[in-house]
């Protein structure tokens, strides 16, 4: 598994070199929103043109500082925000894996939200909105610290309301109330456990195998409450049981949206802000030894299970895809609470793995209410005749899901459940396995029905688009789906995100 | 370089064939040749190792493993060209379905990691849905149900041995299994891959599948089913669970008592059934018993490899005759004397009669148990009922001479592919045992001892066509009958099933029904709280409380 990168990380020494590529990375799409914004609604090509270059551009200067990173420089960039409180972006190693997530990602979503939002009102809103978006995930990437991460994690929190009630709806409105209601609640809770940790410790940056020791005990307590209150904090964002129910609300959005808070945006801002927390604050072995890491670990292997059940009882396409998202995004939360090498590289890579798989499921649900007005599950039948590419795309990420081989969720489950045994929490195992065989039974009927039944007689409604909207619809669902295979097939090779994720944690575990 | 033509020959039949036209036609037309490139591995020797390909995959065949891909490449290839002029429907479906099973199957044959295994496995158990379900009848999707449940079932004890394997040795060379060095704190894995694999086989009480399967598939999908594809399940223990030399397999009486359980309930139900390809999937149970006899002696005597070739030949000999066998399912075997011959031959050496193959694998089969049980002192009676079997499988064949004398159809032709593996089944095992230096002599003693089981079973036919045979029958698939109506109150799975299935519930099944439904129903209840954040707040106060009691009082 050694490949060039990783020994060109652990030979040359790690150093921080001031850069401005963190400010410029997040910048670009800063700027590009507010232009969008300004812009107005009629300048649709030129939004277009704007949007899509402002993606690519982002995605190369990722690139750029992938490779910087994999060379052993950390660029960063840091100004006071008042004096004693800095606002620190910095790319390390995990940045990298984030952000490269977030960047390719967005590229493929620009491109399918700009099919799919063809005839609804209001795109420059929106476009101003989305861009914003990736402005604050990029930020929380690139945060070096954990009042910066707390900015830019507010920043998404506020940018993301307005694309989930974008329809305007009663029932938008709605789900956006009780996003609002459970992201601002749980922020509030974070708000308070920073305070009290710069009380305590006083600011620190995010420093691989933590910034905190245990002084004496009579902090113990208190340590323990700060990491609860924001692990509660990013727990509303992960949607960890029961702080997920916003999540499936939110399902009125439009599908791009749905896609992107699933997969890289809102609810994986929280994963990796319990990434964060555990490794870079507390290290793995001070959550350990005040027994963080096993309440986390229970918590998310109830949401594993729990997601996975109410998964199960759905009969809406998108709900049903919204539970599962619950369910899988703890496999991140677990993956870190049970620490040791391989759990962690199981727990990192999924991060990038539940990405591409959940994205491209969602694309193609968006596809088929688009193109034949399909939403619900029994309607599904016979399917695969008349969008054959769409449903490959769909088959693919949901044997991905369940975790066979060779698809990139395989991977995840095989670090996540032989790092547990060898950390002697065979149990987790027993979890996995429940988790493989719910997801089976969710996502397997689907496939069935798809590929085997036969077609209604005609589909009941869905516009019918020129060819270059279907193209951009399914172009993007394709090249996903295309990289759930090649993360798995081509896992063991030098740069796929397994070699980062262990790159990474050879930093954090030498 | 051959190991990669043996293995992107069938990804690109599998590739090619859901599309329509030209391309299609071609993937079709690589499904006969495709088996035949695994023989160039077995030629070669090659050995390979990709380590950038999932979490690093070795390939090679293995010296034991390679009667196994005899089998392979000869049964597979001929059912391929039988299906290609038989099998009509929706062929797009069956074809990458037949084709991905193959590709699965090579990677089972030729793995020599714990990834490369498992993946290989995974993808020969869901590809062999999709030839399982090709008629689309009711039937079809029942049979295609219960597979995949069970098939599911045995997922989940293999994942989980092959973690556990995983978090103590990584992907792990499956060679290194095999050593006394690798067996520490690893009984808990060994049994869950021996039972996993156990549906493949299908061992007692987990072959319910394969009678369901078997008739309802197309004649040539049945005979690689029962042929080829079941020996994954007896890879998978061999390459998974091997027995180590270190210590006897502290459960290995517990296997051998189950295999011969299987071996007789396999014939006792077949002798039930009124279906020739049925009757054939039950013979292919009791035989799958043989194998996990085999396997329990070779646990029991584990420093012999005579008894790890023996478990080969007995598979190589088991896989063509039966594969012969459902071929002939195909070809109305009671239409003309040739044909019937054609019938009688593998029947008769499925029952190990005499100078046929099933002679030699039998007789190995009875050395190694011989060996394993230490002359018999521990078990007196085991030899004796091992070569019962015999009996009981002549019996069986029996019953499907008679079934298959009722299929005359003299319009079906008699397809080149099934005389000529009907011809493989009779001399490819004598000839791979000549080459591979376990050839057993015909002595007198040695044919007496194949020849009073045949004996017996002439004697019971003759003495029940005098009193009649007992009226009694079992349904397709025997216990999943009932299973299947008790699952039914509870709300069967939402697997696809066959929209005209009538459903007469019982005030009882109701009853059942109404509170696995007001179960979901408290569970959705539950969840819409849930969004409401105030009561989220106080659930986490009250956890806070709880946690914090705890903490207190402890």
């Amino acid at each position: 598994m050694t490949g060039t990168m990783t020994d060109a990380m652990t030979a040359a020494a790690v150093e921080t070199t001031l850069h401005p590529l963190p400010v410029v990375v997040v910048l670009v799409s800063l700027l590009a929103g507010l232009a969008i914004a300004v812009l107005g609604e009629q300048r649709q090509r030129l939004r277009t043109v704007l949007n899509l270059s402002a993606a690519v551009v982002k995605l190369a200067l990722v690139l750029w500082i992938a490779l910087l990173v994999a060379g052993g420089v950390v660029p960063e960039f840091r100004f006071a925000l008042v004096p004693g409180f800095d606002l620190v972006l910095r790319a390390d190693s995990l940045s990298v894996l984030f952000a490269s997530l977030s960047a390719a990602l967005w590229l493929v979503t620009t491109v399918y939200a700009i099919a799919y939002l063809q005839h609804y009102a209001n795109r420059a809103r929106f476009f101003g909105y989305f861009s914003i978006c990736v402005t604050a995930t990029m930020g929380i990437a690139m945060a070096g610290n954990l009042l910066t991460f707390f900015v830019f994690y507010e920043l998404l929190t506020l940018a993301t309301w307005p694309l989930v009630v974008h329809t305007g709806s009663r029932a938008a409105l709605r789900a956006g109330r009780t996003y609002l209601q459970f992201t601002l609640g749980g922020s509030a809770l974070f708000l308070i456990g920073l305070i009290w940790l710069y009380a305590l410790a006083g600011p620190q940056d995010f420093i691989a195998g933590g910034s905190l020791q245990l002084l004496d005990l009579e902090a113990v307590t208190s340590m323990q409450a700060i990491f609860v209150l924001i692990a509660i904090g990013m727990g509303v964002k992960a949607a960890l049981v029961p702080l997920h129910a916003w999540l499936p609300s939110a399902m009125v959005a439009p599908a791009p949206v749905s896609a992107l808070l699933h997969a890289v945006a809102v609810v994986k801002a929280g994963a990796f802000g319990l990434v964060r927390l555990v490794e870079d604050v507390y290290g793995s072995a001070l959550s350990g030894a005040l027994g963080l890491s096993l309440a986390l670990a229970i918590a998310a292997s109830f949401t594993i299970v729990y997601g996975s059940v109410l998964a199960l009882l759905q009969t809406d396409l998108k709900k049903r895809l919204a539970y599962s998202t619950v369910s899988q995004v703890s496999y991140i939360a677990l993956g870190i609470a049970i620490g040791g090498p391989l759990a962690t590289v199981g727990g990192m890579v999924h991060l990038v793995h539940q990405g591409v798989m959940k994205i491209t499921m969602f694309f193609c649900a968006g596809i088929f209410a688009t193109l034949l007005g399909v939403t619900r599950i029994v309607e599904l039948d016979g399917l695969a005749r008349r969008l054959p590419w769409s449903a490959a795309a769909f088959s693919v990420a949901a044997l991905g899901m369940i975790g066979l081989p060779p698809m990139a969720g395989f991977v995840s489950k095989w670090y996540l459940g032989s790092g547990a045994v060898a950390m002697g929490q065979t149990w987790v195992v027993a979890v996995l396995v429940a988790s493989t065989l719910l997801n089976a039974g969710y996502f397997l009927p689907l496939i069935a029905r798809m590929w085997f039944r036969p077609a209604p007689e005609r589909w009941t409604g869905g516009a019918q688009p020129s060819r270059w909207v279907v193209a951009g619809l399914v172009a993007p669902a394709l090249a996903t789906a295309g990289l759930t295979i090649a993360f798995g097939v081509l896992a063991g090779s030098t740069y796929s995100p397994l070699d980062w994720a262990i790159a990474i944690v050879r930093e954090y575990l030498p | 370089m051959s190991i990669a033509v043996a293995l992107l020959l069938p990804l690109l039949g599998a590739l090619l064939s859901p599309f329509g036209g030209r391309a299609g036609v071609w993937g079709r037309r690589l499904a006969p040749i495709a088996p035949l490139a695994l023989l160039l591995p077995l030629a070669t020797g090659e050995q390979v190792r990709w380590s950038w390909a999932l979490l690093g995959l070795d390939l090679g065949v293995d010296p034991w493993v390679a009667p196994f891909v005899l089998l392979t490449a000869l049964a597979w290839g001929l059912a391929a060209w039988f299906a290609l002029d038989t099998v009509t429907g929706d062929t797009r479906r069956f074809w990458l379905g037949w084709s991905l099973s193959l590709w699965g199957m090579a990677l089972v044959l030729l793995a020599q990691t714990l990834v490369a295994f498992y993946l290989g496995y995974v993808v020969v158990s869901l590809a062999a849905y999709m030839i399982i379900i090709h008629a689309r009848s009711d039937a079809a999707w029942r049979a295609g149900r219960v597979y995949l449940l069970l098939a599911f079932a045995g997922e989940a004890a293999i994942v989980s041995g092959v973690l556990i394997l995983a978090g103590h040795y990584g992907n792990v060379q499956l060679a290194l299994l095999a050593t006394p060095a690798y067996a520490v704190g690893l009984e808990e894995a060994r049994w869950l891959l021996i039972g996993g694999f156990a549906v493949k086989l299908g061992i007692v009480p987990l072959h319910v599948w394969l009678p369901l399967a078997h008739p309802i598939a197309p004649v040539p999908a049945s005979a690689i089913l029962s042929g080829v594809i079941v020996k994954a399940g007896l890879l998978g223990w061999l390459k998974l669970a091997p027995p180590q030399s270190a210590e006897t397999l502290a459960g290995a009486p517990t296997l051998l008592a189950l295999g011969l359980l299987t071996a007789f309930t396999g014939v006792l139900l077949g002798l039930t059934q009124s279906k020739l390809k049925t009757v054939l999937a039950y013979s292919t149970i009791s035989q799958m018993g043989l194998v996990l006899v085999g396997f329990a002696a070779l646990s029991l005597d584990p420093g012999d490899d005579r008894w790890l070739a023996a478990l080969g030949l007995l598979a190589l000999h088991h896989g063509l005759t039966k594969g012969s066998l459902f071929l002939a399912c195909g070809c109305s075997p009671g239409s003309s004397r040739l044909r019937m011959l054609l019938l009688a031959l593998p029947a008769l050496s499925l029952a190990a009669a005499p100078l046929a193959t099933g002679f030699l694998a039998k007789a190995w089969l009875k050395r190694a148990v011989d060996a394993g049980i230490g002359g018999g002192q521990l078990w007196p009676f085991t030899y004796t009922l091992v070569s019962l079997t015999s009996a009981a499988t002549a019996l069986l064949m029996w019953r499907v001479w008679v079934l298959a004398m009722r299929e005359r159809d003299a319009g079906q032709p008699l397809h080149p592919a099934w005389a000529l593996l009907t011809l493989a089944a009779l001399s490819v095992p004598w000839l791979w045992a000549a080459s591979s230096g376990s050839l057993i002599a015909p002595t007198l003693s040695n044919v007496w001892v194949a020849l009073w089981p045949l004996l017996l079973a002439v004697a019971v036919v003759l003495l029940g066509r005098a009193w009649g045979r007992p009226g009694v029958r079992f349904p397709e698939g025997d216990i999943v009958v009932p299973l299947e109506r008790s699952a039914a109150h509870f709300g069967a799975p939402s697997l696809p099933r066959a929209p005209s299935v009538p459903h007469t519930a019982p005030a009882r099944a109701a009853l059942a029904r109404a509170l696995a439904g007001s179960l979901a129903r408290s569970l959705a209840g539950a969840e819409g709280l849930l969004r409401e954040l105030t009561m989220v707040g106080l659930l986490l106060l009250l956890v806070g409380v709880l946690v914090w009691l705890l903490l207190w009082l402890g």
